[in-house]
């Protein structure tokens, strides 16, 4: 009976031990596979097709932040990679030499917030010269040797703001203050505020409205806010209505009106959105934001960089559409949006 | 004999037992350790190439800036030992390029060196222009190629050491990763040792229960005792019997051929012998000592033919009283061995027994060689040594009787010795007290 006992013991600490091993032998190949393993963990990451270039005036800027994802991504469906220039850089350059950067470094492909300068038209045609095709989005350079452009047509957008503002014509002259950038070779933001003014004047509401501009100085780093929050605090009387072209001076605009305590005062037109812009929206403290699907307007880079490479022909002009958020259809809009996201994942 | 037999079966199991214990527990020791330290060469290698990217990249840089160098240096001097040093640097750069392994190619590494490539053709065309244009005497030219390539060089530089970086990133994060895997790994290991440690103390116990469980130690004492009583038991029952017989059919023997004084003789040995053999530590009578001094005297006068005389004067109510054994014979035996042997007259020997108010005294006189009072003294202090001539001495001294008197009877005054000098002869006197119930 005893020794039955002891048997048994015998056995049970025998299990206990093979138990023992097989949880050893576990962490050991775990841990062992990891130190193995440790070397070629990531290498399925890696791409094997073309090498693209993205260059932007701002690379923390949401709007093109949310055109180079929605490319980036799509060059990844293909196994091309998009690179972000100058992110990985230590130092910052500027979209000119980031340019001659990506020229050099011999890209497959450029998207480039262009601007009408004659510096840009240089690279560009350079960059062609070498057999590098170049996309322009945004913001284009129509002189340029660039395949194609892709964004909205910046005078349909003044039209919008000009369609707009009609909706608020009354008897007596309302003062509009555009806020636009400095930079007197980019044209593009005086082809919205020309767009914006003949809207007005075919409607014949030129008495309506006192146009205005405003160009935001930012020679210093951060000077956009500094003239914004100067703007809005040294007027006694705000004009009628602000309208910003970009969507830096929208968010400044939001938080100067809020932190002023001058919300009301002035009807808010804002460009593109992030998240103050549209929360802005639903508090009523801007009135409208004039947004477009950047992730399309990724897409679409990409998918004209692929088309010329294939067919060696491109449209010149690829649109996206213009949409015109207000608090009125905000909700709508943000379930779209929300749906696109859920889609995409 | 079985049982034996079955022990050391039952040992050797055991032995075998614990040896296969150590050899499975020492097995996986070693097993453990081969495993931990393969890691552990594998990890130092894994370190060593963890690193040595870095270790890569800042050659390559360090051959870039030795490019640049030289055509610098060509530039200013246009000499041809910058030149030959511009072509080693330009080769030098292009091995080192090719040669380059990352760590992890994910896509922004890739793409960060696809960059540098790129970059690096057009810098070292670049470069090689401005060499020709140099040559050329071109001025304009070389101005203009030395300004871009200085301008390439550095988004080269800036890119070598944001993939630096980017590597050292990875390295280090690769390095904590392996950090963690060997100490997660030790720690597993020190467990499973510990673990197989403890199994292994367990089980020995258990399979050196039987050797080491007190019940079984207990009778394993029990039995060498009962094995060493048995053969004391024999030893006990067979001399004396043996001896008794065979001196009883001595006396039987010479009784038959009518030798009385040859059968009284063998009948006071076995006598004798059967008193000594009952042991000094037993309570005996006074008479049955007396017998025995009578046994003793009678075995002597045969074998020194008849020449001590002894006389007995005993009162009849002194006889009962209780003494320890052997007590008599010793003082008697002394008596005839240092007091009476050597001396030319009638020796003499003279045991009274006298009773005393309070106790009764015995007294032993012979009309030997006497004593000095000084060698009374030693041997009633019991400092006189026993003679080892005396071979034929029971081994019994003074001082033992003495002792044994003392302890009886638990009072100091139990001898006397008197002697007068030198051939006056000796008297001991052995004082027993009167107990109640005996008087």
């Amino acid at each position: 009976m005893k020794d039955f006992a002891q048997k048994k013991l015998v056995v049970i600490i025998i299990i206990f031990m093979a138990v023992v091993t097989l949880i050893t032998a576990g962490f050991v190949i775990y841990y062992g596979s990891r130190i193995f393993h440790i070397l070629e963990d990531d290498e399925q990451d890696s791409f094997k097709g073309k090498h693209y270039a993205f260059i932007c005036e701002n690379a923390q800027d949401d709007f093109y932040g949310a055109i180079f994802e929605g490319a980036s991504k799509t060059a990844a469906e293909d196994g091309d990679y998009l690179e972000s220039m100058g992110i990985n850089l230590a130092s910052s350059l500027d979209k000119y030499e980031l340019m001659e950067l990506s020229i050099d470094a011999g890209v497959d492909g450029i998207i480039v917030e262009a601007g009408e300068s004659d510096e840009m038209r240089e690279l560009i045609d350079r960059a062609d010269a070498e057999g590098i095709p170049v996309i322009t989005v945004g913001s284009d350079n129509t002189s340029s040797a660039r395949k194609s452009y892709v964004g909205f047509g910046n005078y349909d957008l003044g039209v919008n703001y000009g369609k707009e503002l009609l909706k608020r014509a009354t008897d007596d002259e309302k003062r509009v203050l555009v806020l636009m950038s400095p930079d007197a070779e980019d044209s593009s933001q005086n082809i919205i505020f020309q767009g914006m003014r003949e809207t007005i004047e075919r409607a014949e509401a030129s008495s309506s409205f006192k146009l205005e501009t405003m160009a935001v100085p930012d020679t210093s780093a951060f000077g956009a806010e500094e003239s914004i929050s100067a703007l809005i605090v040294r007027n006694d009387k705000l004009p009628d209505v602000i309208i910003c072209l970009n969507e830096i001076y929208t968010t400044c605009v939001c938080q100067a009106l809020v932190d002023y305590n001058r919300v009301g005062e002035s009807v808010v037109y804002g460009f593109y959105e992030n998240s103050t812009i549209l929360s802005s929206i639903s508090k009523n403290i801007i009135y409208a934001t004039v947004t477009m699907n950047t992730r399309q307007m990724g897409s679409y880079c990409i998918e004209a960089l692929k088309e010329y490479e294939e067919s060696g022909y491109i449209n010149e002009y690829m649109p996206v559409d213009v949409r015109v958020v207000t608090a009125d259809n905000i909700d709508d809009y943000l379930n779209e949006s929300k749906g696109e996201d859920a889609d995409e994942e | 004999m079985k049982n034996k037999g079955n022990s050391r079966r039952e040992k050797s199991t055991v032995q075998a037992n614990m040896v296969m214990l150590s050899i499975v527990t020492s097995g996986i020791i070693l097993i453990v350790n081969i495993i931990l330290f393969t890691y552990i060469s594998r990890a130092i290698d894994v370190i060593n190439k963890v690193y040595s990217t870095n270790v890569t990249i800042g050659e390559m840089s360090r051959a870039l800036s030795l490019v640049r160098n030289s055509m610098t240096d060509y530039l200013n001097t246009k000499s041809t030992d910058s030149m030959e040093q511009y072509y080693d640097a330009c080769q030098l750069y292009r091995d080192y390029l090719s040669e380059i392994t990352l760590n992890g190619q994910d896509r922004d590494t890739v793409a960060i060196l696809q960059d540098i490539e790129g970059l690096s053709d057009t810098y070292l065309s670049t470069a090689d222009e401005t060499i020709q244009a140099k040559r050329g005497r071109v001025v304009e030219r070389y101005n203009a190629g030395y300004e871009r390539s200085e301008k390439i060089y550095g988004y080269i530089n800036a890119y070598i050491n944001s993939l630096n970086n980017e590597q050292f990133r990875r390295n280090s994060e690769k390095y904590e990763v392996l950090r963690t895997s060997l100490r997660s790994l030790a720690i597993t290991i020190m467990a499973v040792i510990v673990v197989i440690a403890l199994i292994n103390i367990l089980l020995t116990s258990v399979m050196t229960k039987n050797i080491l469980d007190p019940v079984r130690q207990k009778e394993i004492i029990m039995e060498t005792h009962l094995k060493d009583a048995e053969l004391k038991y024999l030893q006990a029952q067979i001399n004396p019997h043996f001896l008794f017989n065979t001196l009883n059919a001595g006396a039987q023997l010479a009784m038959l051929e009518d030798a009385d004084r040859t059968s009284d003789y063998l009948q006071n040995v076995a006598a004798f012998f059967r008193y000594k053999i009952k042991g000094e530590d037993k309570e005996t009578t006074l008479e049955q000592e007396i017998a025995l001094v009578d046994n003793y005297i009678h075995i002597l006068n045969v074998r020194f033919s008849g020449d001590i005389h002894y006389s007995k004067e005993l009162e009849e109510d002194c006889l009962s009283v209780r003494v320890p054994g052997m007590i008599l014979q010793p003082i008697v035996e002394n008596a005839v061995n240092y007091g009476i042997r050597n001396i030319e007259r009638e020796k003499r020997i003279i045991l009274k027994t006298e009773r005393l108010p309070e106790l009764i005294r015995v007294r032993i006189q012979d009309n030997g060689i006497g004593m000095s009072e000084e060698r009374i003294r030693e041997v009633m202090e019991g400092r006189a040594g026993e003679n080892p001539v005396m071979k034929d001495s029971n081994g019994v001294g003074i001082a033992n009787v003495t002792s044994r008197l003392r302890l009886f009877y638990d009072r100091d005054e139990v001898m006397h010795i008197f002697s007068e000098g030198e051939d006056k002869g000796t008297i001991v006197d052995i004082l027993i007290p009167i107990q109640q119930d005996e008087a």
